[in-house]
């Protein structure tokens, strides 16, 4: 539009000033037109260039995605001897329990199909990166999605995020619920289907898979098979899953342990047969349920939990455990009082004779009864968007004479008045 | 003549002061071919958390929000999903790294937010009141 006028604007004097023929004015007219259109060509193909650029710009963009978070913690506690277990938590500080970096990387192939790998590298693991999350998930339709790879159990409510501190309000996450799992990822497959009724938004997950994992009682490969059903309505969520499991190995008594009970056959006896029993099981079923129900309107957060750990075709323990936390915000501040409690309901007979031996000699759970209440209070500080720093106090008590869910360095000791723990974490995503 | 003058003058005050109404309100718009002429809190606040993937009408909605930091954005959230700015990271937070969902995409402000609606008649976004013109629909508005 504005070269016309230009052209036009040149034209004109260029036609009166020379005062030439109309043969001479049509042919300056054409060669005019010619340039004209040329440069609109020109034009058509710099506007092209640039829209292309900047649309395969914004593909790639779209295409390829990349999040992130980072934890940095530090915690003691007043207690040398024992520490919570498959933690390192005791009376030095330490600066590795809780500090993780996380980064996401989300390939979209095509529109159903992404690929997605969440690798983390833990302090306490001397930050070697390692794939918690590697799968390629598959969208059915705006409902329905199927992932295969390597996913993370999902077996509580917090269970898939534990490691992405900004997600949840605790510095740390009730160690009742989230320590009894030995393993944090699997291989296989899972399923969502998502839909809303009358207000009631559902989500329906199933997942199975098998993971190997090796703690002090053995070498064990589980397969797994759970289903949860998630749903919000309003400022409630409500969650109930139950994942059945097949672990298939040898428990690997320690050695010479089973001839120390053996020797005590004579005053035993069917409490050593059922030792003997245990460490010679080549398979046993356990099955993890889980029910939570949480209310956050905003200011006011309540957030509610039971899990059951059942052992079967197997003389162990059967353990239960719930924590409630309730907290309110004031602007960036959520200060929190929480309360969880852990016990065994099932005690197979030798347990109570042997049970504390057996635990103290495999460093493992499950074998004895076992009792513990911890008392949490926090605050988490939303210092700026995606930051948070969290500070966290911890006291572990009512352990009934058991060590509860506490790793000792000295045998036979039992923590007389609980232990306190205190946290500290900076949280970030990115 | 001077019908039309007087009935004229009472339209453009009534105009000039219902958009003083909406100068202080947050609107929820949509794309004027859009047959959806109305749309409650609840199920905005839906669209934007990821829990609803379409209109009543059955035609897929893509919400669009305003970046980080805009005030039309924090004052959206409050408003109908009554979560602030890390409230709402910390929930964004669990479903990506979960691989259970991303948010929505952000544009830098209203304008941007019209051209993206004029592009694309599945979308759904926000803006002040007094940033809105033809190029939209208004669908629901927020004191």
């Amino acid at each position: 539009m504005k070269r016309k006028l230009i052209t036009g604007a040149l034209t004109l004097p260029m036609l009166l000033a020379t005062g030439i023929g109309q043969a001479a004015e049509n042919e300056v007219q054409d060669q005019l037109n010619a340039i004209e259109k040329r440069l609109d060509r020109i034009d058509d193909k710099a506007q092209n260039q640039i829209k292309s650029v900047s649309e395969s710009a914004f593909k790639l963009q779209d295409r390829f995605k990349i999040n992130g978070f980072a934890s940095f913690g530090v915690n003691t506690s007043d207690e040398e001897k024992f520490t919570p277990y498959f933690t390192e938590i005791n009376d030095k500080e330490s600066y590795l329990e809780d500090s993780i970096l996380g980064i996401q990387m989300t390939f979209k192939v095509n529109d159903k199909l992404d690929a997605v790998a969440q690798l983390i590298a833990e302090a306490k693991e001397d930050y070697n990166l390692k794939a918690e999350w590697a799968y390629l998930s598959y969208q059915v339709n705006d409902d329905w999605k199927v992932r295969a790879g390597r996913l993370r159990v999902p077996f509580y409510a917090a269970s898939e995020y534990l490691d992405v501190g900004y997600a949840y309000p605790w510095a740390r996450p009730p160690l009742e619920i989230y320590t009894t799992i030995p393993f944090k990822s699997y291989n296989g497959f899972d399923t969502f289907y998502n839909f809303n009724a009358s207000g009631f938004d559902i989500t329906l997950q199933a997942m199975h898979g098998i993971e190997h994992f090796t703690n002090p009682t053995g070498a064990f490969d589980t397969i797994m098979t759970g289903a949860y059903v998630n749903v919000n309505y309003d400022d409630f969520s409500f969650r109930v899953g139950r994942t059945h499991a097949t672990i298939n190995g040898e428990f690997a008594a320690p050695d010479g342990a089973l001839e120390q009970f053996e020797a005590l056959a004579e005053f035993f006896p069917e409490e050593v047969a059922a030792v003997v029993d245990i460490f010679s099981l080549k398979a046993f079923d356990v099955d993890y349920s889980g029910i939570a129900l949480g209310y956050d309107n905003g200011s006011l957060l309540i957030l509610t939990e039971a899990t059951d750990l059942v052992y079967n075709d197997v003389d162990l323990t059967r353990i239960f455990a719930a924590n409630a936390t309730i907290g309110y915000r004031y602007n960036q501040w959520l200060p929190y009082v929480g309360v969880s409690r852990t016990y065994t309901t099932e005690e197979a007979n030798y347990t109570k004779v042997f049970g504390a031996m057996i635990v103290e000699a495999t460093g493992s759970i499950g074998f004895a009864p076992m009792e513990q209440t911890t008392y949490s209070a926090g605050l988490r500080w939303d210092i700026k968007q995606g930051v948070s720093i969290k500070t966290q106090w911890d006291h572990i008590t009512d352990l009934a004479d058991t060590t509860g869910l506490l790793a000792s360095n000295e045998m036979g000791a039992t923590p007389d008045n609980g232990i306190n723990i205190y946290s500290l974490v900076i949280d970030a995503v990115f | 003549m001077l019908f039309r003058l007087i009935r004229n003058g009472i339209l453009g005050m009534c105009l000039s002061f219902s958009s003083l109404l909406v100068a202080a309100d947050i609107v929820v718009v949509v794309h004027p071919s859009n047959t959806i002429d109305a749309i409650s809190k609840e199920d905005s606040a839906k669209i934007f958390l990821g829990k609803l993937k379409s209109f009543t009408n059955g035609k897929s909605a893509i919400p669009l929000d305003q970046h980080e930091g805009a005030e039309e954005r924090d004052s959206f959230y409050s408003k109908v999903a009554r979560k602030s700015d890390s409230q709402l990271k910390s929930y964004w937070s669990r479903l990506i790294f979960t691989g259970k969902g991303q948010p929505p995409r952000s544009v830098s402000n209203s304008d941007a937010v019209k051209a993206a609606i004029a592009a694309n008649p599945n979308m759904i976004s926000y803006m002040s009141g007094s940033e809105v013109d033809s190029s939209v629909k208004v669908i629901l508005q927020i004191p």
